[in-house]
């Protein structure tokens, strides 16, 4: 399942800048807990630039998860606000990081703007 | 349950009976809840076996009650040596101080115990009478009893301890008790919410009697809401005691969500909707804006963290989109139901939009605007990126979430409110006019910001541009030329909705009207097929279903009347602006004060009295607000760059008002006015505003604030 959140952390350093996410800055501390192994993953954001890191300070967030979970939730399995209220997730700082995340995630479902019924107004 | 006694402080609130005591089933709306969960179902105090009977209740503050109790059997007669005070606050869950007096001259001994239990009901579930998924636990531990509730690795629990030694079971808590003549015996009790989810712990409750700091943390937090409110002073009592009423209730209905760190937002309606709605919060903050701007920074905030990402059916979200309801409850936590949170809701995005270019417009709090540049330019690609379903230019709506979405997604949201002129309900999508003229009205307010505060003319043109067509092409494909009025909406096929509605109101608001309809959209606002005599009716009589009190076909709601006010004003018909706003003033009067969500859309004159429409919540957010915003209409108050002008219409029965220290970019500003329009058409019956005799001759409407600005 590593291969999952590996994929996911490298294709979104990789993708550098999320328009979705100008509205936002800070860093995200992503523990993940494998049996006895725990893995951290620094996502910075500033006004929608993202870079990755495995080593960072001060986090403005910290989301704490088993990595099914948290593959779950990069892979749009999972919102981020029912994990937390299952208690799939730990929280700690501010969830608005979080939640303009999801921007990042693949969709949970709805392939797009054509299932919107989605058409460009005649011009 | 008509006995029902409510407190609250944000979303954890109590609802009793008027002994204080909870006897909830499934279906039945009473306990203790939190974050849309129900953590006591059972809180029942005996004494000597026996259920106590109420001789009162004091309501202390919306947070805080007291019930004065004896024991017996409830008849007429009371002679009890007993007596027994319950006085309970609420905040992270309950603290309640149970005293005893024993007015005999004999010591008594009793036996008191107090039965507890929780079912952790989500609030869906007691609308909707669903079965749990999880399983009950309950112990013992430490001095403590422990309920909860486990599914998975969802939990929840409920901690309940005493101040005073007494014996702790599974099922409560029991105290044997000796009080010497005249002595009294007491007791604190703690209900804890604890683990909550939304990533909030609760270790005690917020306030008792060993956390004397706390309680009157919260009585100085209302004072001091009321201090900051401007001031008003009318020769119209009613007015003053609506305007009290408004105040107290917002206070009640603010909203901390954790997302906020402890700033508030108006949730929607006490109590079950105290959270988040897109739509309903940013109407309040509007409607509240020249009173406490402070909750719409708070709303814009909020929902602009929660601003859609992605494309998700199950949510009906889209990105840019602005939520339309968040909840907490395990139905939501396991996705039965969407609501973490639901997007579906086909305006808030544009009215988010509106009401941050308004805020601007009254604080200068360019900030903010700044701040939230990213996603108000989301809000506004949504309208053509996503809202436009038919590619014909207008905004409309179609759920995707079949199961448990929303069918309709404009403020109308029952299942008939948009019907044609026959009675004949339309296809999906449906393209509600009050949505374009948000849509027009969010491009004018975009383009303004994008001018002063983003700096990006290119794209303030570009709004403008794009608003001017939408106008344009609106009032053609939306005027029913023969009736001289908007059609409700187009249908799937383009087609005109021909029902005529109060929805036209809200486009004299948005600005999309052009000035050559618009003395006809008044006439027939005013005329006696929309006004009652109270305000104007969400449908007009003789549209095919209309019904007097049917939800959205034919009741009034304040809320409506305000923007509609609003809306008369902004194309000059003050008078008529003046009208409605009496005849809401005088329905809120029946109310002492509290304008309930809608009520009945009889003529006036028929049922001389306001006739409530049965709904759950009371106050509802946008009902408090609604004396607020016609306030501001009747004032004629508008923020023009860094002044407020007042330009007072009112109705005559107002005699004189004053609205003191109004806050804004200004600093504080007075304003003041004297009715002068005539609006009696009731006849006589009461000191209502449209039947108070005429005072003496005196000069028409004028205003002299500190440097508050007359005319226009």
């Amino acid at each position: 399942m590593a291969g999952v959140r590996e994929k996911f952390f490298d294709e979104i350093g990789k993708r550098g800048h999320e328009r979705l996410l100008e509205g936002t800055s800070g860093v995200v501390l992503a523990e993940i807990h494998d049996g006895e192994q725990t893995e951290r993953w620094y996502v910075t954001i500033r006004r929608g630039d993202i870079s990755v890191a495995r080593k960072g300070v001060a986090p403005d967030t910290v989301i704490r998860a088993d990595g099914d979970s948290f593959d779950a939730i990069v892979s749009g399995k999972l919102s981020i606000m029912p994990a937390i209220l299952r208690g799939l997730v730990e929280v700690e700082g501010k969830v608005n990081l979080l939640v303009g995340m999801q921007a990042l995630y693949k969709p949970s479902s709805g392939a797009g703007k054509q299932v919107a019924g989605y058409a460009r107004r005649r011009t | 349950m008509n006995d029902e006694v409510k407190i609250l402080d944000g979303n954890t609130f109590v609802v009793s009976d008027n002994s204080g005591d909870i006897e909830a089933s499934l279906t039945d709306p009473t306990g203790l809840f939190s974050y849309d969960t129900r953590f006591l179902s059972k809180w029942l105090l005996t004494v000597d076996g026996q259920k106590l009977n109420p001789l009162s209740v004091d309501d202390l503050q919306y947070f805080e009650t007291r019930f004065f109790l004896v024991p017996g059997t409830g008849t007429v007669y009371v002679d009890a040596k007993l007596s027994v005070i319950r006085q309970r606050a609420v905040g992270g869950g309950f603290h309640e101080e149970l005293t005893i007096l024993n007015h005999d001259d004999q010591p008594v001994d009793l036996e008191v115990r107090i039965e507890a239990d929780s079912d952790f009901a989500d609030l869906f579930e007691v609308k909707d009478a669903l079965a749990k998924k999880g399983e009950y636990y309950r112990r013992v531990d430490e001095g403590r009893l422990v309920i909860g509730y486990r599914r998975e690795t969802y939990y929840r629990e409920t901690w309940i301890t005493s101040t005073t030694h007494g014996s702790l079971d599974e099922h409560g808590l029991a105290f044997s008790v000796h009080i010497e003549p005249h002595g009294q015996w007491t007791t604190d009790l703690h209900v804890v919410t604890a683990h909550l989810g939304a990533g909030v712990r609760v270790e005690k409750p917020k306030y008792g009697r060993n956390a004397k700091v706390a309680r009157p943390n919260m009585e100085r937090s209302l004072e001091k809401w009321l201090a900051e409110a401007p001031r008003l002073e009318c020769d119209w009592d009613p007015l003053k005691r609506t305007y009290q009423r408004s105040l107290v209730d917002l206070a009640a209905l603010r909203f901390s969500p954790p997302v906020l760190a402890g700033h508030s937002l108006p949730a929607a309606g006490l109590p079950w909707f105290m959270t988040m709605f897109g739509r309903d919060s940013i109407f309040t903050s509007l409607q509240a804006l020249p009173f406490t701007p402070e909750l719409a920074a708070s709303t814009l905030l909020a929902l602009g963290i929660w601003q859609g990402v992605r494309v998700d059916d199950f949510r009906d979200e889209d990105p840019g989109r602005i939520l339309h309801e968040m909840r907490y409850g395990e139905l939501t936590a396991f996705e039965e139901r969407p609501h973490s949170p639901y997007y579906g809701c086909a305006d808030a995005t544009m009215l988010y939009v509106v009401l941050l270019d308004e805020y601007e417009r009254w604080t200068g709090d360019t900030k903010l605007v700044r701040a939230l540049e990213a996603q108000a330019r989301g809000a506004l690609a949504w309208i053509d990126d996503y809202a436009d379903l038919q590619g014909n230019g207008y905004v409309s709506y179609k759920r995707r979430n079949e199961k448990t979405g929303l069918e309709n997604q404009c403020w109308k949201d029952s299942w008939d409110s948009i019907s044609y002129h026959d009675g004949r309900l339309p296809g999906f999508p449906r393209a509600t006019c009050e949505l374009q003229g948000y849509a027009y009205d969010a491009k004018m307010r975009g383009a303004r910001l994008a001018r002063l505060v983003w700096k990006d003319p290119a794209y303030a043109d570009q709004l403008e541009r794009e608003a001017a067509d939408l106008k344009r092409r609106f009032n053609r494909d939306f005027w029913v030329a023969d009736g001289e009025y908007f059609a409700l909406a187009l249908d799937a096929d383009g087609a005109q909705v021909d029902a005529m509605s109060s929805n036209m109101g809200h486009l004299l608001w948005s600005g999309i009207v052009e000035k050559s309809k618009a003395k006809a959209v008044a006439r027939h606002l005013m005329g006696p097929r929309m006004y009652s005599g109270w305000g104007v009716r969400t449908l007009a009589r003789g549209e095919g279903r209309f019904n007097p009190i049917g939800y959205h076909v034919g009741t009034i709601w304040p809320f409506d009347n305000s923007f509609i006010a609003w809306g008369l004003r902004d194309y000059g018909f003050k008078e008529e602006a003046a009208r409605i706003a009496a005849g809401i003033l005088d329905a809120a009067q029946f109310f002492d004060g509290r304008l309930p969500e809608a009520f009945g859309g009889y003529p006036r004159e028929q049922t001389k009295y306001p006739v409530q429409y049965p709904t759950a919540c009371s106050p509802q957010a946008w009902s408090t607000g609604a004396p607020l915003l016609i306030l501001r209409t009747m004032l004629g108050l508008e923020p023009i760059q860094e002044h407020l002008i007042v330009d007072p219409v009112l109705p005559q029965g107002i005699g004189h008002l004053e609205l003191l220290d109004i806050p804004g970019r200004w600093g504080r500003v007075d304003a003041f006015g004297r009715g002068t329009v005539d609006v009696d058409r009731v006849g006589r019956s009461r000191p209502q505003l449209g039947v108070v005799p005429p005072p003496a001759a005196k000069p028409a409407g004028r205003s002299r604030g500190r440097r508050a600005e007359s005319g226009r």
